[in-house]
C-alpha cells in the first residue's frame, strides 16, 4: 500500500473518529425512528420495520438515503476508531471507554441477531405432538406427495418466470405470485385453466398492516402431464382447496402456506390454560404444561408469560392461544437467538460505565 | 344486552314510595363492604365512585358517591330520574330527540330516548370501535352508561318488596303475615302462578275484560315477574355475593345466584341480610342499617382471597384524596417560591421548601398505599407513571434546592408536580386507576426494575428540561449573572446524565424483558422507540456539548425541548394506538398533550428569540 493511500485512510478514520460524525448520524437516526414510529400506524410493523429499520438505503422515491443499518454501521465505524485512535485511555475517561464499549458490544449484539436469528411459531392443540414451526412472515409453496413434502419453493424463488423441475414429474413455472392476494370470480374463463382457476383469480393486493393476515398465492403452470392435467392452476391461502395432480397411484398437491421448519426436538401439550380475572374476560396468566420429546428421552416442563423454556439453544415463549371448535390451542413463540447474550453483557458495561464516569464526574467535586 | 324499553315500562308499575331521611345513616361499614369489578375486590367505596365518575363524568358531587349508590341500590325509583348523564353533542340530542337544555339527562329520559332505537344502538354496540365514527362512539358509551346504571338500579330487584301486591293476592298466592313480597319470596311459588296465568290466559284469549278480578290479579303478577326476568336475568354488575360454594374465585350479582341456580344456605343468608339492609335504609333506620352493615362486612372480610386491610386502606385512599392534597401543597410551593424570589425573601423560600417536602410526603404515602393495596410494585399503568414520575422530579428537585439553595429546584419540581398531576386527572377520567393488569405486565421484578428505572429517567429528563427552561429564562430576562449561568448550565449537565444513565439502562431492562418474555431484545415498539428517542437525544446534546459543537444556548435549547420529546415519546405514542405497549388514549388527554408541545415550543422559540435580541442590543451598546 503506497504511503498517501495510508496517509488517506488515517486521515479518513481520523475523521470518523470525530464526535461530529455522530452530531450529524444521530439526528437522522432519531428521524428514522420517529418516521418508522408514525409510520406504524399506517403500513403496520411488520413494513415499517423493513422499511425503516431494517434496511441499508432508504429509498424517497427514487433518491438513495441512508437506512437504519447504514446509520449505525457508521455510528459503529465511528466509535471504533474514537477507541482505537483517539480515545485518551486515561483514569478519566475510564467511564467514557467501558460506555463506549457497551454500545460497541450492543450494536455487535444486534448484528448477529440480524444474521443468525431463527424465529417462528408452533401451535398445538390437547395432546398434540409436533416438531414443526412456523415462519410469522415468510410464506412457501409446498409441493406434497402422498401427504408428504416433496418440495418447498421458498417465497423469494417464487418469481415470475422461475421453472420448478427439481424432484418433480412435471415441469411447474411460476406466472405470478403476491404476498397478499384478492381473490375474485373469473370473467373470461380459458380452456388452459384448471381446478379453482376456471372460477377465480387472485390479484396482487395492498399488504395488510397485520402482516400476519396478508394471504399468499401463486399463480403457475404445469407442463410435462397429460392433456387434461397441463394447464395453468392457483394455489392461494385464502381458497380452500388447493391444485391436485394424480398420476397414475400418487397424489400431489400444491399448497401456499407460512414457511414451515423443523426444530430437533418435539413437543406434546399435556394441558394448556388461560386463567382470566375473575368476572372479567381478561386475561390473568397463560400456561402450557408441555413434554419435550428428545430422541429417547421425555420429560414435561411449563410455559407460562414471562417463563419460556430454554432447550437445545431454543426458546419457546407462551405466545397466545386460540379456541376452535371449543378446544384450546396453545400458541407458542420459538426463538433461535445465538446473539441473545449480548443485550447482557451491554447493559451491564453500559451500567458500570456511566456509574463509572457519574463518580468521576462528581467525586473531585465532593474533594474540592 | 338489557331490555331499556322493559325497564321502562317496569318505571310505568306502581313504585315504591321514597325511603326515609337516610343522611344521618352511618355509611362507614358499607362503604368498605367488599364487591368484585373489574376483576378486583374493591370496597364498595371505590366502585361507588367509579361508577359515578364513569356514568357522570364528574368527580364529585353534593351528595357522596357511596351515599349515592345506597340510593341506586335501595330506592331505584329515586335514583332514575336524578340528572346524572351529560350529553353535550348537538348530533346526539338530535338522534336521541332529547330536549335541548345545558343540564345533564335522566335515566328516565335516556332510557325513553334509547327504547325507540333499541335494535340500531345493539347493533351499534355490537361493532368495532374502531370503525365507529365520533357521534356514533359517544353514542355507544352512553348506550353502555344507561345499561350500566340498568344493571345498578336492578341489582337487588328480586329482594325488595313488591310494594303493589293487593291484600286479596296475597291472601290467593298463601302469603301469611306481614313479611315483604319479594320476586325472591315468590320464586317458590313461580310455577303455580305460572300454571294459573296459563290457564288463563287459554281459556279468555287476550279479552282482558272478561277477566275477573282475581284473574287480572294473577295476569298483572305473572306478567310482571316475567318482566322482571327479563329485565334482570343478566344482571351481573353487582358483584357482591362472594363463592361460598366453590373454589371459584368468581363472586356473583344476586340475580346470577338465582338464574345460574348457584343459591344455597350461606347466599340465603347473605340475601338475607341485603334485604334486611335495604329496608333499613328505606326506613331510615340506623340502628338496623349499622348492624347489617356490619354483618355484611365481616361476611365479605371473612372470605377467601378478601385483605380487610386492604379494604380500610382503600377506603382510607379515596376519603383522604392525598395527591390531591399533594397537588394543593405543590401550587402553594411554586407560590411561595415565586414570591420568595420577588422579595428576595430566604423565609419564603424555606417555607416553599417545607410545604413541597410536606406534598412530596403525602404523595409517597398515596403510592405507599397504592403499592398495598393492589401488591405490586409503583409503576404498572400509564397513570402510575404520572404519579411517580411526578414524585421523583419533586424528590430530584428537593435535592437539588438543598445543595444549591436558589429555588431554582422548588420552582422546577413544582410546576412539573402540578402539571403531571393534572395530566393524570385527564388521562384517568372516568375510570378506576387502580386497576389489575393484562397478563404479560403481571411481572412484579421487571415492574420493579424496567419500569421504575424507565420512569426515574423520565423524570429526571424532565427536571433537566426545567432547569434548561429556567436558564433561557433567566438570560432572556437579564435575571441572572454570568457565574449563575454557568452554574446553572453544569447543573443541567449533570442531571441531563443522571438521566442518561436511568433512561438508557432503563430501556435496555425492558429489552431484556421483552427478550424474556418474548424471545425479542428489541420489536419497534412505539413504546420502546419512544424510549430509545430520549436516549439518542440525550447522546446527542452530550456529545454536541463534548465536542463543542453546542455552545451553552444551543445545549439549554436542545435540553428545554426534551420536554417535548419526554411527553411524545412516553404518552404521545399512546395516541398511534399500535404496539403492546399501547393504553387507550383520550381525547382530553390527546388535546392537552398536543397543546403542551405547542406552548413548550413557542415559549422555547420566544426565550431564544429574545435572547438573541438582548444579546444583539448588549453588542451594539459596546460598540
Amino acid at each position: 500500500m503506497s504511503t498517501g493511500i495510508k496517509r488517506s485512510l488515517a486521515t479518513a478514520a481520523l475523521a470518523l473518529a470525530e464526535p461530529v460524525v455522530l452530531l450529524y448520524a444521530l439526528p437522522w437516526l432519531m428521524f428514522l425512528l420517529v418516521a418508522g414510529t408514525v409510520a406504524q400506524r399506517y403500513i403496520g410493523l411488520y413494513q415499517s420495520e423493513k422499511l425503516f429499520f431494517g434496511s441499508f438505503i432508504l429509498w424517497l422515491g427514487y433518491v438513495p438515503l441512508p437506512g437504519a443499518y447504514a446509520t449505525l454501521g457508521l455510528i459503529a465505524l465511528c466509535l471504533i476508531t474514537k477507541l482505537l485512535l483517539k480515545s485518551p485511555w486515561e483514569k478519566a475517561q475510564a467511564g467514557v471507554i467501558v460506555t463506549h464499549i457497551s454500545v460497541l458490544v450492543l450494536l455487535a449484539g444486534a448484528l448477529v441477531t440480524v444474521v443468525c436469528r431463527e424465529e417462528g411459531y408452533m401451535v398445538l392443540g390437547p395432546e398434540d405432538t409436533s416438531s414443526t414451526v412456523y415462519d410469522y412472515h415468510l410464506h412457501e409453496l409446498a409441493i406434497i406427495k402422498n401427504g408428504n413434502v416433496l418440495l418447498a419453493v421458498p417465497q423469494r424463488a417464487l418469481h415470475e418466470g422461475a421453472v420448478i423441475t427439481q424432484s418433480l414429474p412435471f415441469s411447474l413455472r411460476i406466472h405470478s405470485y403476491c404476498t397478499n392476494c384478492t381473490i375474485s370470480p373469473r370473467e373470461h374463463p380459458d380452456a388452459t385453466l384448471r381446478g379453482a382457476a376456471e372460477k377465480v383469480d387472485i390479484a396482487a393486493a395492498p399488504l395488510r398492516q397485520e402482516d400476519a393476515e396478508n394471504q399468499s398465492g401463486v399463480v403457475c403452470e404445469l407442463t410435462g402431464l397429460s392433456q387434461q392435467q397441463n394447464g395453468t392452476y392457483i394455489a392461494a391461502e385464502g381458497l380452500s382447496q388447493s391444485p391436485v395432480i394424480q398420476l397414475e397411484k400418487d397424489r400431489y398437491e400444491l399448497v401456499m402456506r407460512h414457511e414451515e421448519r423443523a426444530i430437533p426436538f418435539a413437543l406434546r401439550l399435556i394441558h394448556f390454560e388461560k386463567s382470566d380475572y375473575p368476572g372479567t374476560d381478561m386475561a390473568r396468566s397463560y400456561s402450557s404444561q408441555v413434554a419435550i420429546k428428545d430422541g429417547p428421552l421425555e420429560w414435561s416442563a411449563a410455559i407460562e408469560m414471562n417463563q419460556p423454556l430454554r432447550h437445545s439453544g431454543y426458546t419457546l415463549y407462551q405466545s397466545s392461544f386460540i379456541e376452535k371448535d371449543g378446544k384450546l390451542f396453545t400458541v407458542l413463540a420459538v426463538v433461535k437467538n445465538t446473539g441473545a447474550l449480548f443485550p447482557y453483557i451491554a447493559i451491564a458495561t453500559l451500567c458500570g460505565g456511566l456509574l463509572l464516569h457519574l463518580g468521576i464526574m462528581f467525586l473531585p467535586r465532593t474533594k474540592t | 344486552m338489557r331490555h331499556i324499553a322493559a325497564i321502562l315500562l317496569l318505571l310505568l308499575l306502581p313504585m315504591p314510595v321514597c325511603a326515609q331521611e337516610t343522611q344521618h345513616l352511618d355509611y362507614s361499614s358499607f362503604a368498605s363492604i367488599p364487591i368484585l369489578h373489574e376483576g378486583r375486590i374493591k370496597p364498595l367505596d371505590s366502585f361507588a365512585r367509579v361508577m359515578f365518575r364513569h356514568i357522570s363524568g364528574q368527580a364529585s358531587q353534593n351528595e357522596p358517591a357511596i351515599q349515592w349508590l345506597a340510593r341506586v341500590l335501595f330506592t331505584p325509583s329515586s335514583a332514575m330520574n336524578d340528572r346524572l348523564f351529560p350529553v353535550r353533542s348537538a348530533e346526539l340530542k338530535s338522534i336521541l330527540s332529547l330536549p335541548e337544555r345545558d343540564s345533564d339527562y335522566s335515566f328516565s329520559e335516556l332510557a325513553a330516548a334509547f327504547a325507540n332505537h333499541q335494535a340500531a344502538f345493539a347493533t351499534l354496540a355490537g361493532k368495532d370501535k374502531k370503525s365507529l365514527t365520533r357521534p356514533e362512539q359517544e353514542l355507544v358509551n352512553l348506550y353502555a352508561n344507561v345499561n350500566d346504571f340498568a344493571d345498578m338500579v336492578g341489582t337487588f330487584s328480586l329482594l325488595l318488596p313488591l310494594d303493589a301486591i293487593e291484600l286479596q293476592t296475597r291472601h290467593e298466592l298463601g302469603l301469611t303475615g306481614n313479611a315483604p313480597v319479594t320476586y325472591l319470596s315468590l320464586l317458590k311459588i313461580r310455577e303455580k302462578i305460572e300454571v294459573k296465568e296459563t290457564d288463563i290466559h287459554k281459556h279468555k284469549k287476550d279479552r282482558i275484560d272478561s277477566y275477573t278480578p282475581d284473574e287480572l290479579r294473577t295476569a298483572k303478577l305473572s306478567a310482571r315477574l316475567t318482566l322482571m326476568e327479563q329485565i334482570d336475568r343478566n344482571n351481573s354488575l353487582v358483584r357482591v355475593i362472594p363463592p361460598f360454594w366453590e373454589e371459584s374465585e368468581e363472586w356473583l350479582s344476586p340475580w346470577a345466584v338465582v338464574s345460574k341456580g348457584a343459591g344455597g344456605p350461606q347466599s340465603a343468608k347473605l340475601f338475607a341480610d341485603w334485604q334486611a339492609l335495604a329496608l333499613a335504609y328505606r326506613q331510615g333506620d340506623a340502628h338496623a342499617w349499622q348492624q347489617q352493615s356490619q354483618a355484611l362486612l365481616e361476611t365479605g372480610q371473612g372470605t377467601r382471597a378478601v385483605r380487610p386491610w386492604a379494604l380500610d386502606v382503600e377506603v382510607l385512599y379515596n376519603e383522604f384524596n392525598l395527591l390531591g392534597k399533594a397537588f394543593i401543597a405543590y401550587a402553594l410551593g411554586f407560590a411561595l417560591a415565586i414570591t420568595g424570589l420577588l422579595r428576595h425573601s430566604s423565609r419564603l423560600r424555606i417555607a416553599a421548601y417545607v410545604v413541597v417536602l410536606l406534598g412530596a410526603g403525602l404523595h409517597a404515602v398515596a403510592i405507599a398505599m397504592r403499592m398495598a393495596i393492589l401488591m405490586r410494585p409503583p409503576v404498572s399503568t400509564l397513570y402510575e407513571s404520572m404519579i411517580f414520575v411526578s414524585l421523583i422530579a419533586v424528590l430530584f428537585g428537593l435535592w437539588l434546592e438543598r445543595r444549591k439553595k436558589t429555588s431554582d429546584g422548588l420552582l422546577i419540581s413544582s410546576a412539573i408536580a402540578c402539571l403531571l398531576l393534572t395530566a393524570a386527572n385527564v388521562f384517568a377520567s372516568g375510570s378506576d386507576t387502580l386497576e389489575v393488569l393484562v397478563a404479560v405486565l403481571n411481572t412484579n421484578f421487571w415492574l420493579a426494575t424496567h419500569v421504575v428505572c424507565i420512569t426515574t429517567g423520565y423524570a429526571s429528563s424532565l427536571v433537566a428540561g426545567m432547569l434548561a427552561h429556567l436558564y433561557l429564562f433567566k438570560r432572556a430576562t437579564g435575571t441572572a449573572d454570568e457565574s449563575d449561568l454557568i452554574a446553572l448550565q453544569r447543573r443541567i449537565h449533570s442531571v441531563a446524565f443522571v438521566a442518561l444513565l436511568f433512561t438508557s439502562v432503563g430501556t435496555m431492562l425492558g429489552g431484556i424483558w421483552a427478550d424474556q418474555s418474548w424471545g425479542r431484545f428489541w420489536g419497534w415498539d412505539p413504546k420502546e422507540n419512544g424510549a430509545l428517542w430520549i436516549v439518542l437525544w440525550l447522546i446527542w446534546l452530550l456529545h454536541g456539548r463534548v465536542a463543542r459543537q453546542l455552545g451553552h444556548l444551543g445545549f439549554a435549547v436542545g435540553m428545554a425541548l426534551i420536554n417535548i420529546v419526554v411527553a411524545l415519546a412516553w404518552i404521545g405514542v399512546n395516541l398511534l394506538s399500535v404496539g403492546l405497549h399501547s393504553y387507550g388514549f383520550t381525547d382530553a388527554a390527546a388535546s392537552g398533550l398536543l397543546s403542551f408541545c405547542a406552548i413548550d415550543l413557542c415559549f422555547v422559540g420566544v426565550m431564544r428569540g429574545l435572547i438573541a435580541w438582548r444579546e444583539r442590543a448588549g453588542e451594539a451598546a459596546t460598540r
